[in-house]
């Protein structure tokens, strides 16, 4: 693009509209963060919660990875949205509210074995990060 | 309708350049963008990306930040408040010459 263009109206409401497109379209990472975070994590309760202490120990290091790699991946994004403190801090927040209440039930009333109501236990603690995917993807 | 009157007359300059127009309309659609992505949205060099930067960044429209990540240097950009307000009144004056503006 020539900065000595002529930028007729019609021109510039057009590159108005391009780039606000471009950029709230990368700025939503965040979204699709929270949905892969939320397939992960939803995986990893139901299988530690199963009991089986084999597979329990080995994946012990997931939460720690994943915590790792979402760090990294966010720190790499070159676009950060409008409402990135807005919406991620209370997502946060309260994933690790509904984590430590989720297993808090779990080792006080639920059997320690699978059942269908660790399947919802498991998608109640991983809400949080459904209702931040859904905020980021639909703005 | 008088010269003074007419729309076109509250275009601001500094916005209404092409290269500034697409910095300033990304900038207003988030909280900060990287250098490499500004620069690759608005297909310009880094020395005229910087130019229009400065440009920007002495009308008080865009705050630039210099930071590391690991030993890479990382140049963040943000748009500021009197630099939000300037777009908006920008943004009314196009929409009363071409109609609804995105």
């Amino acid at each position: 693009m020539n900065s000595d263009d002529d930028l007729t109206p019609e021109a510039a409401a057009a590159e108005v509209g391009r780039a606000a497109w471009q950029v709230r379209r990368r700025a939503r990472w965040p979204g699709w963060m929270f949905l892969v975070f939320a397939a992960i994590d939803f995986a990893f309760f139901v299988i530690v919660g199963s009991g089986n202490r084999t597979v329990s120990d080995a994946l012990i290091p997931v939460p720690a990875l994943l915590a790792a790699a979402i760090f990294l991946i966010a720190a790499r994004q070159p676009v950060v949205g409008q409402d990135a403190q807005r919406i991620n801090k209370p997502i946060a927040i309260a994933g690790i509210v509904t984590a430590v209440a989720g297993l808090v039930i779990y080792q006080t009333v639920m059997p320690q074995h699978f059942t269908g109501w660790l399947l919802l236990l498991a998608a109640l603690m991983v809400s949080p990060y459904f209702v931040g995917a859904w905020r980021w993807l639909h703005l | 309708m008088t010269a003074d009157g007419h729309p076109r007359n509250r275009l601001d300059d500094t916005i209404h350049a092409p290269v500034r127009l697409s910095i300033m309309a990304a900038l207003a659609n988030a909280d900060r963008i990287d250098f490499r992505y500004l620069r690759d949205l608005v297909e310009v060099s880094d020395s005229l990306l910087s130019k229009h930067m400065t440009h920007l960044e002495n009308a008080g429209y865009v705050t630039i930040v210099k930071g590391y990540q690991g030993k890479r240097p990382r140049t963040w950009f943000s748009i500021t408040d009197t630099g939000r307000t300037a777009f908006t009144k920008y943004l009314a004056a196009l929409h009363d010459i071409v109609g609804e503006v995105r």
